[in-house]
């Protein structure tokens, strides 16, 4: 599991999870997937850190489960953002925001 | 309560996870076989993709709670099941951690109600001992006189009551069998300064502090319950010293001042001329501050007062201070020091107990590698691995704490029983929540301080090199931790040995201290005369001569004599003496002696040696010429380089003069540690003193001394039936129980001690065994390319002793620095005994190399062949 399949910035996730849910409330392998496409597969997400994630933020309050029915008539638990996972969501995309200007600010001082 | 509701929703959550992560895993390979992949090699990737299931479901688990109820069930059946799968471990840990645990509980349930608790009296902190101090002599601060305590009294404004007290055993008689009372004559408000109250009846009133006023006594709890605890008991009347009072109240059992041992109280009730007195010091003084004024302020206030007094009465006062004690240090006095050295030696047994718990687990923990490795990779997460370990240690903590405290309280029983002889306040020592408090916070800081090492050691690994390099791959930085705890169990050990050797020499030297009278086949006896009865010297006198004579004819006895005061006991009443051709300018030093009445026969009875001169004899009676005999102390300091005989002294306070008959050898009076200091020795039958109306009688027999006590008693009743007698002891046990609180301390801290060696050893032990059973491989290859096995078996004895050695020189430097504090203990001994400090470490190098004689022998009869054939 090396680098070049797409690992996450360490603290991004939990921004991208509430990203994919702020449109809709999805289960565990479509947060999976829809992170990956909507990244043009160049992000890739370990389901051995979604699921724990997934579960710091439901004891966060960020997001609620329920159990409900996939598209593909499954049992599934689907995710959905709630109040308190909308603010952290905006705090979070300041924070990465800022973190993902340094890095550029750093980087095109080492091009120059 | 959360907690408790995911514990029950446990079962739950892990089937919804497990059939979310299913769910998950079928919808990744459904993806698959829609790119085109066969069925069943799209589940493998997709399993494979998924990676560790259970791995994954720990860590959501880990998510929710670090401590959930379920894994701590988990994990104390599992660590109980290697307990008991090694008993010896279990054990060994547990045992010495309860000893250590025991041990500290018991002290510290001491100390805390010795030292710490105020005295059981409401804002006990604004109590303070009252005494004088002369500038001219240097020693102890001295009991006040009465015309001072007065004169405080009036003047002093930081004290909102100032109340004094002075021991005054009395006779009571009008019971069936006559006693002897531990009495004090207190200021009527001595119990309102202490803020005490009656149990019955009530304290005494300000009135009753009066020459005239109907005499009156309050009684302690004991003495009502031995008196038939009537409740009508108030309003009673006691014969004490021949006079009737009335009891006006009974002290709660709680009461117990000065000492538990008094039985009553009666009212000074001094004449006007006694109030005036100010040359003879015999009152004890407490003080209770007012709120708000500081020892400071109280001490300033009666620089003052003592200046005043000096300047008013030159003669008496000048050079004359007050010194201020708090009530309680005055009456834990020297034990606060035994007691903080007692705890100071159980706590560094208890770390030496945690060391090698410590040094067992971590040995323990090098050996579970490849346990923990194949948990690690069956999906433990490092946070439940340390926890796991924790919790082992913290079992065994629980137990050694459980089964310590067991034990300290059966110790608290007996600390109770046989302390009372030994350290004030006994009776207050209890097992309280302080204490068990106390007791936890170690169990709790065992638990950590043993169970975070080997923990965080045996986490940090790299799952695969342990793995795949088996057992065998110890990191050899376990080995140095466990030098390390090796050096510093030796290194504490080496300290107690040290504090344990000083006061075992202090006590062999004090019991090997000549006393200076013989104290075997010796039947002492107190006998206190009612002054009201035998009111004059010649009286009192006739009763005591007819009495040696009678005791005299018994059979079995030797000889009979008597002493105004029991050798070895500790009693030294001195006096001021002037002596024909010394003169003295004020600002020397008074002559002071002890003085002892005597009966004709005593020096000879006693077996102290008449050095010069003569002894007394019946001729010297109270008609004929005063004679006196001095001890060497006495000669040698007023008549340096003469004989004193034929010289003449006398009483400061009277004018005839007393001519030295002879020079009698020092004896030990005051008990084996000190000196008795000058001392004169007068006939009984001279003695100026009437109210000196008691005396020892002090009787040798031929058999076994304490068989002689009825017959003894027997003639005393038929002399007088109303006559009480007490302290009825051998000398050679008034001797015993002078050195009872040193064998009692030097016992305690060579017992500890000892365990600590054996600890030690055990240590010392474990760890080179360990290392010879690791390095055998190692030893094997040695042997087979030419090493010879000594060489081989040096070459692990001196790691062994190299860290050995190293805990010894840390130990020989802090038994340096800590021996200081042992001084007041000491006898005989200096604190940096360098001989002391040579035994010990020898003893620890004889010690060492003992425990390393059997795994070293077994390193050498290593078959090299089948060493490298495990391998």
């Amino acid at each position: 599991m090396t680098n070049d399949k797409g690992d996450l910035l360490p603290g991004t996730l939990e921004m991208l999870i509430l990203l994919t849910l702020r449109r809709e409330p999805l289960h565990g392998y479509a947060i999976a997937r829809e992170i990956q496409q909507n990244s043009g597969e160049l992000l890739k997400v370990e389901e051995g850190s979604l699921y724990p994630a997934l579960q710091r933020m439901l004891i966060e309050g960020w997001i609620t489960a329920k159990w409900g029915t996939s598209a593909r008539n499954r049992r599934v638990r689907t995710y959905s953002l709630t109040a308190a996972g909308r603010k952290q969501l905006s705090r979070e995309k300041e924070r990465v925001g800022r973190v993902i200007d340094g890095l550029t600010r750093v980087m095109r001082l080492g091009e120059a | 309560m959360k907690r408790l509701l995911r514990y029950l929703r446990a079962k739950q959550f892990a089937r919804e996870l497990a059939e979310e992560m299913q769910a998950h895993i079928d919808d990744m390979a459904a993806d698959l076989i829609a790119r085109g992949l066969p069925a069943d090699q799209a589940r493998a990737e997709a399993q494979r993709h998924f990676g560790n299931q259970t791995r994954l479901a720990e860590r959501c688990r880990e998510r929710w709670a670090f401590l959930s109820l379920e894994e701590i069930g988990q994990d104390l059946r599992y660590g109980l099941r290697l307990l008991r799968r090694s008993p010896v471990f279990t054990i060994v840990a547990a045992a010495s951690l309860a000893l250590g645990i025991a041990a500290n509980t018991v002290i510290f349930s001491a100390v805390n109600h010795v030292v710490l608790h105020s005295l059981p009296y409401p804002n006990a902190g604004r109590l303070y001992s009252v005494r004088g101090r002369s500038a001219v002599r240097d020693d102890e601060p001295m009991q006040v006189s009465a015309a001072d305590f007065y004169d405080w009294r009036t003047q002093s404004r930081a004290f909102e009551s100032l109340s004094a007290y002075a021991s005054w055993p009395m006779n009571l008689t009008n019971v069936d069998e006559p006693a002897r009372l531990d009495t004090e004559l207190v200021s009527a408000n001595l119990f309102a300064t202490l803020g005490a109250q009656a149990r019955l009846g009530r304290i005494f009133l300000p009135s009753e502090d009066r020459e005239d006023s109907p005499p009156v006594v309050v009684i302690s709890d004991h003495l009502w319950r031995a008196l038939g605890a009537s409740p009508s008991i108030v309003g009673r009347e006691l014969t004490l010293n021949g006079s009737p009072a009335t009891v006006v109240g009974v002290m709660p059992a709680a009461f117990a001042f000065p000492s538990p041992k008094t039985d009553a109280w009666v009212p000074l009730a001094l004449s006007a001329a006694n109030r005036a007195n100010r040359d003879g010091r015999w009152l004890r003084v407490i003080g209770r501050l007012r709120p708000g004024v500081s020892r400071k302020d109280a001490a300033a206030e009666f620089d003052v007062i003592s200046r005043r007094l000096g300047a008013a009465y030159p003669k008496t006062n000048r050079g004359w201070s007050v010194s201020l004690l708090p009530l309680q240090e005055e009456i834990v006095g020297n034990t606060r020091a035994i007691l903080l050295t007692l705890q100071g030696c159980t706590l560094m047994l208890l770390l030496i107990a945690c060391a090698n718990v410590a040094n067992l687990l971590l040995a323990r923990a090098a050996s579970r590698t490849r346990e923990i490795g194949v948990r690690a990779a069956l999906g433990a997460g490092r946070a439940r691995i340390v926890r796991q370990m924790i919790v082992e240690s913290a079992l065994l903590a629980a137990i050694g704490g459980g089964v310590g405290l067991t034990l300290a309280a059966q110790g608290i029983v007996f600390a109770r029983r046989f302390g009372a002889a030994l350290i004030p306040r006994a009776s207050e020592i209890h097992l309280s929540i302080g204490v068990a408090l106390f007791t936890a916070g170690i169990t709790m800081a065992t638990a950590l301080v043993f169970g975070v090492i080997p923990a965080l050691h045996a986490s940090r690994f790299d799952l695969r090199t342990q793995i795949a390099s088996g057992a065998r791959g110890t990191p050899r930085n376990v080995e140095h931790k466990r030098g390390i705890l090796v050096a510093v169990e030796v290194a504490l050990c080496c300290v107690l040995l040290v504090g344990a050797a000083l006061l075992g020499e202090s006590l062999a030297r004090l019991l090997s201290t000549a006393p200076g009278l013989r104290t075997d086949h010796v039947l002492t006896l107190r006998i206190t005369l009612a002054h009201a009865q035998y009111p004059t010297t010649s009286a009192q006198n006739a009763f005591f001569q007819q009495l040696l004579d009678r005791v005299q004819s018994l059979p079995a006895v030797v000889s009979a004599a008597e002493i105004s005061d029991t050798p070895l006991a500790g009693n030294n009443p001195t006096f001021e003496f002037a002596i024909d051709g010394v003169t003295r300018g004020p600002s020397d030093p008074p002559i002071q002696a002890g003085l002892r009445a005597i009966s004709a026969g005593y020096l000879q009875t006693a077996g102290i040696p008449l050095l010069h001169g003569r002894g007394f004899s019946t001729h010297d009676a109270s008609s004929s010429m005063p004679v006196a005999i001095v001890n060497q102390t006495m000669a040698h300091r007023y008549w340096p380089g003469a004989d004193p005989v034929g010289h003449r002294l006398r009483f400061k306070d009277e004018q005839r003069w007393i001519t030295v008959a002879g020079v009698a050898a020092d004896t030990k009076h005051m008990g084996l540690k000190a000196d008795e200091g000058p001392v004169v020795y007068i006939p009984y039958a001279q003695k100026t003193q009437d109210w000196l109306a008691w005396t020892t009688l002090f009787v040798r027999t031929s058999g076994e001394p304490m068989q002689m006590g009825p017959a003894i008693r027997g003639a005393i009743r038929g002399l007088d039936p109303n006559q009480p007698v007490s302290e009825v002891e051998t000398l050679d046990d008034v001797l015993a129980s002078s050195t009872l609180l040193p064998r009692f301390t030097t016992a305690v801290i060579c017992g500890v001690s000892a365990l600590a060696l054996l600890i030690a050893i055990i240590g010392i032990y474990g760890l080179l065994a360990y290392a010879v059973a690791r390095r055998t491989p190692e030893i094997g290859v040695r042997l087979t390319v030419g090493a010879a096995p000594a060489e081989v078996c040096w070459l692990l004895i001196r790691d062994a002793m190299r860290r050995v050695a190293a805990g010894i020189a840390c130990g020989l430097l802090a038994s340096w620095w800590l021996a200081k504090l042992l001084g007041s203990l000491l006898f005989g001994v200096r604190p940096h005994d360098p001989a002391t400090f040579a035994a010990v470490s020898g003893l620890l190098i004889v010690a060492a190399a003992a425990a390393v004689l059997g795994p070293a022998r077994r390193a050498m009869r290593i078959d090299p062949m089948a060493a490298l054939r495990a391998e």
